[in-house]
């Protein structure tokens, strides 16, 4: 009854990851970021709120003081990128947590439950996946009012998790009549046993997977909201809100677009191509059609 | 047949209904009423409101007033739907929708039939060449394309075509001067010119997500034993590719173009927002600045609904264009 097979899969999961070179350069863009959020007090060379002089220094190019330009309020627009990367990168983080543990929780209760529960639970998942995501969280920020960053997270969280559910619940209606689990059940062992021991480390590849993707869709829609002044509020910097500062002259204040508008490509991307590989590991069928 | 478009209405009901009454929560959960916004105009006295909030039945009791809500949707009486009174543009939400609906189905359309013709060509050009160095680099510039969030594909074509070089117009559906001098074609050109740059961003994205369906689709059909037969019967590749395989993973592309409308229209929401398109993305996002929420819900409930409806025609027009479902129903 160990979880030894799946601790052997993680392995596997991660030699195949780490052999494909586009793979290797994603995770360490993404490692780079990930430091650079952490370390942003180090790292930044100027406070990404202060309003050192609005008059002389707004709206300066690239140069070598300002190496990503300023911003029409005067602050240095590469020190809000890196302390952006820790409100962009933590916010998508937290969010798909939750967002991923609810999946889960509701996945394995309608897929091990089956019959009506299982019924009303995915007609659910279909009603709120064909909402659009950004309609609904438009409705609810205009409902609610500004909100602070814990209220952002919330929002995401709970608006993402029908994706997730929907995997995790295909896979526990599969993995329940496999013979691992019924000769668990036939021992006697308890349901909240059999979910814990044997179903959720089984299910875990899968849900790896579905962060990944529930991460690359979460960082966009979170600089989104942003953008549209309805997600992380000024002064504190996010990829979406700098690039907001630059948006109503985009040509004469490309670097306001272009870094940050970078920095969100270049996370997505790396996180894509990092979910491909996985997915390919956890399904060898997959890498056949390549 | 008859039994998946009875689900597929029942399923787009319960969304509807869901949505619906999200939206009446939402809008009883917001601060004021539709009629206190006009606390602004110092003209408009408190037995005015009154009176206004009775017209429209904002004294009752929420449930009855609830059931009112859900019983207009469900007869289809649009004429007696309260969608309120649209304070920013000072007329009822319904004519301010109803006026900006077509041009974002118009966006819509157009992003949605050239994404679906270019990513189905892509698709089938890639699965054809499979394995080769140019199929690999479109395959990466795909998925990089749909790394790129909507807004910042938008402003990066906003700044380059339309100001920096000058080729398209910035923003708006119609030259504001001339627009009204010209004749019928020239009034067509004039829309197409300002929908190229927003429909083209939407088309990318859409491109880049339905090429990767079309592609894995079409290496699905490719092993398939009807081909081989095309192939051994001395059918031409192309005539392979086209006729036999194109033909059998089309079900698949409808489906996915049902399952991407919920992104598309999010998408539309920032295009329509950068390019100063007067569709219900714009509406709605003025309507938030201007804490206008009669019209910011409607416009929810209205892209939710057609969001909702479009899903279910795809997915029974991908069941009719599958032989092997029609057959079987």
């Amino acid at each position: 009854m160990s979880s030894e097979p799946f601790a052997g899969l993680a392995r596997a999961m991660v030699r195949r990851v780490l052999r494909s070179t586009g793979a290797r350069v994603a995770c360490a863009v993404l490692a780079l970021f990930v430091i650079a959020a952490i370390a942003a007090p180090l790292v930044a060379p100027y406070d990404p709120t202060v309003h050192p002089d609005p008059v002389l220094l707004k709206n300066l190019p690239p140069s070598a003081a300002h190496p990503f330009g300023t911003d029409p309020f005067s602050r240095d627009v590469l020190s809000r990128v890196i302390f952006g990367a820790r409100v962009s990168l933590g916010v998508a983080a937290a969010s798909v947590l939750i967002a991923v543990s609810l999946g889960t929780a509701l996945g394995a209760v309608a897929g091990l439950a089956g019959g009506w529960v299982d019924a009303v639970c995915m007609r659910a998942v279909d009603a709120v996946l064909s909402v659009p995501r950004l309609l609904l969280l438009i409705a609810l920020v205009a409902s609610t009012g500004p909100l602070p960053v814990g209220g952002i997270i919330l929002l995401l969280g709970l608006t993402g998790w029908p994706a997730t559910s929907r995997i995790v619940r295909a896979e526990v209606r599969a993995l329940r009549e496999r013979d691992f689990v019924v000769a668990a059940r036939a021992m006697g062992v308890a349901r909240h046993r059999i979910l814990s021991r044997h179903l959720l480390p089984a299910v875990a590849p899968q849900v790896l997977v579905a962060a990944t993707v529930a991460f690359a869709s979460v960082i966009p829609l979170e600089a989104g909201l942003s953008f549209l002044g309805l997600g992380v509020r000024p002064p504190t910097p996010s990829w979406g809100s700098i690039i907001l500062d630059g948006a109503d002259r985009p040509a004469q204040l490309w670097w306001l677009v272009l870094f940050p508008g970078m920095a969100i490509v270049g996370v997505v991307f790396a996180v894509n191509a990092i979910g491909e590989r996985l997915r390919e590991a956890v399904d060898p069928r997959q890498e056949a059609s390549r | 047949m008859r039994r998946l478009l009875l689900s597929r209405a029942a399923q787009a009901a319960v969304v509807i209904a869901l949505v619906a009454t999200l939206a009446f929560v939402l809008i009883h959960v917001a601060p004021g009423d539709p009629f206190s916004a006009s606390l602004d105009d110092p003209s408009v006295t408190a037995d005015i409101r009154a009176t206004q909030r009775a017209q429209w039945g904002y004294d009752r009791p929420l449930p009855q007033q609830y059931v009112r809500w859900i019983a207009n949707l469900a007869r289809l009486e649009l004429d007696a739907l309260e969608l309120g009174w649209s304070h920013t543009h000072a007329r009822p939400v319904k004519e301010v929708l109803a006026r900006r609906v077509p041009n974002t189905l118009l966006l819509m359309a157009t992003a949605l039939g050239l994404g679906l013709v270019a990513g189905v060509a892509l698709g089938t050009w890639q699965a054809a060449r499979q394995g080769s160095r140019s199929e690999r680099a479109s395959g990466a510039l795909a998925l990089l394309a749909l790394s790129a969030p909507e807004f910042l594909v938008a402003l990066g074509a906003l700044g380059l075509f339309a100001v920096r070089w000058r080729l398209l117009p910035v923003s708006g559906m119609v030259d504001p001067v001339l627009h009204d001098g010209l004749s019928l074609a020239g009034r067509a050109a004039d829309v197409l010119r300002h929908l190229l740059l927003p429909a083209g961003t939407l088309a990318l994205l859409t491109t880049a997500a339905v090429s990767r369906f079309h592609r894995s689709a079409m290496l699905a059909v490719l092993p398939e034993e009807f081909v081989r037969t095309a192939r051994a019967k001395g059918v031409t590749e192309v005539a392979v590719l086209v006729r036999h395989a194109l033909r059998n993973a089309l079900g698949p592309v409808i489906t996915i173009a049902g399952l991407m409308l919920p992104a598309l229209f999010g998408g539309a929401v920032f295009v329509e927002k950068i390019f100063g398109w007067p569709g219900m993305g714009l509406t709605m996002v003025n309507a938030v600045g201007g804490r206008d929420y009669p019209l910011v819900l409607a416009s929810v409930l209205v892209g939710s609904v057609l969001v909702a409806l479009g899903g279910a025609v795809a997915e029974v027009l991908a069941a009719v264009a599958d032989p092997r479902v029609r057959g079987a129903a």
